[in-house]
């Protein structure tokens, strides 16, 4: 992503979940600043879920630690319960923390990425591009609905950085070095004698 | 036999957001930059008054510490990572998440007081020290790892 590229929120319905009011000031703001007009801001998953019945959202941002119905639970219900309009819009959890415990649930619940808090605009703008730019399938299962998890060997899209120091791109760039001759890859492919 | 159906999604969100207008990613981003700058006074006082009520409820001074809960302290320090969001520097979100790590830890294993005291002197440190200098902080954070390590805590 090239700082000069242009992004267009403005038409977007967000939908942001935080059981801590400053926390979700904070998500507000960011995407203020991306200049989204309709984020929509609730305390709960329950406040969330009503949404979801009144129409298309086409992102959601849901704190993972939260009384009652946390975020990868609330997760597991957008993808299996919200209805055929909403149930694979791109999901994204932030988390201060994730527990032990709690690992397996963050990955199985469906959603497409999760960020650690404190969050940062670049992490957040980073992750909403590496969604739009991204053609995973959905799967749907008995243990799993969401999209598919083995995305990753694929590495990041073109031109935007991984989000560790080994991560590959697949797109292929201009050749650093003359191609090979005709001779240097026969030679490397005749079987030859091992000396001595 | 699991059934696995897959579903090519049409993908909205590329639809709105590459496709005409809006703002150009350098000027977004420093506009939600400086929209969350505005937040760092009110993060600021809510660190130190999270930091405040922690050593009243769970430093060595309080009362019924060890009747108390450790995913109690757990859920006032995700508090503090919450409000660092808005302030420079990432130590105190660091510190944090290592004494998150250790009260995961005691919430199975028990209370380590003498390490949760540690985690919580480096907090009022880093969230009401503004004059601490960066190696200071480095050095802290090195510290809470080796102690971590120590106790046999894995983070996550």
């Amino acid at each position: 992503m090239r700082p000069t590229d242009k992004v267009n929120f403005e038409n977007l319905t967000i939908v942001l979940v935080d059981d801590n009011p400053q926390a979700l000031d904070i998500l507000a703001q960011v995407f203020a600043g991306f200049g989204v007009r309709n984020a929509i801001r609730c305390l709960s998953a329950a406040e969330a879920m009503t949404h979801f019945a009144a129409g298309p959202v086409d992102l959601l941002i849901t704190d993972a630690q939260m009384p009652e119905l946390d975020g990868y639970d609330f997760t597991r219900w957008v993808r299996r319960e919200s209805g055929e309009t909403n149930r694979f819009l791109p999901i994204v959890i932030v988390t201060a923390h994730t527990r032990r415990g709690d690992v397996l649930r963050a990955r199985d619940c469906g959603a497409n990425y999760i960020i650690a808090k404190p969050i940062t605009p670049k992490t957040v703008l980073d992750r909403i591009m590496w969604i739009s730019r991204e053609d995973r399938v959905a799967i749907e299962a008995d243990s799993y609905v969401g999209p598919d998890r083995r995305f990753r060997r694929q590495g990041p899209p073109a031109g935007m950085d991984g989000r560790r120091s080994g991560d590959l791109s697949t797109q292929v760039g201009e050749a650093i070095e003359p191609n090979m001759s005709q001779d240097a890859i026969d030679a490397l492919l005749n079987p030859r004698k091992a000396a001595g | 036999m699991t059934v696995v159906i897959r579903h090519k999604i049409r993908n909205r969100l590329r639809e709105a957001l590459l496709y005409g207008g809006g703002l150009r990613v350098d000027e977004a981003l420093t506009r939600a930059e400086d929209n969350v700058r505005e937040l760092a006074g009110d993060c600021e006082a809510a660190i130190r008054s999270a930091i405040a009520a922690i050593d009243a409820q769970f430093g060595r001074a309080a009362a019924n510490r060890d009747d108390r809960s450790p995913l109690e302290l757990y859920d006032r320090v995700l508090g503090i990572i919450d409000a660092s969001a808005a302030l420079d520097g990432d130590a105190l979100p660091k510190a944090a998440r290592s004494l998150c790590d250790l009260l995961d830890h005691c919430a199975d294993h028990g209370w380590d007081w003498p390490a949760v005291d540690v985690h919580i002197n480096a907090l009022r440190l880093l969230g009401c020290e503004p004059d601490l200098p960066p190696e200071a902080a480095t050095q802290l954070l090195e510290n809470l790892d080796a102690l971590r390590r120590h106790r046999g805590v894995a983070g996550v």
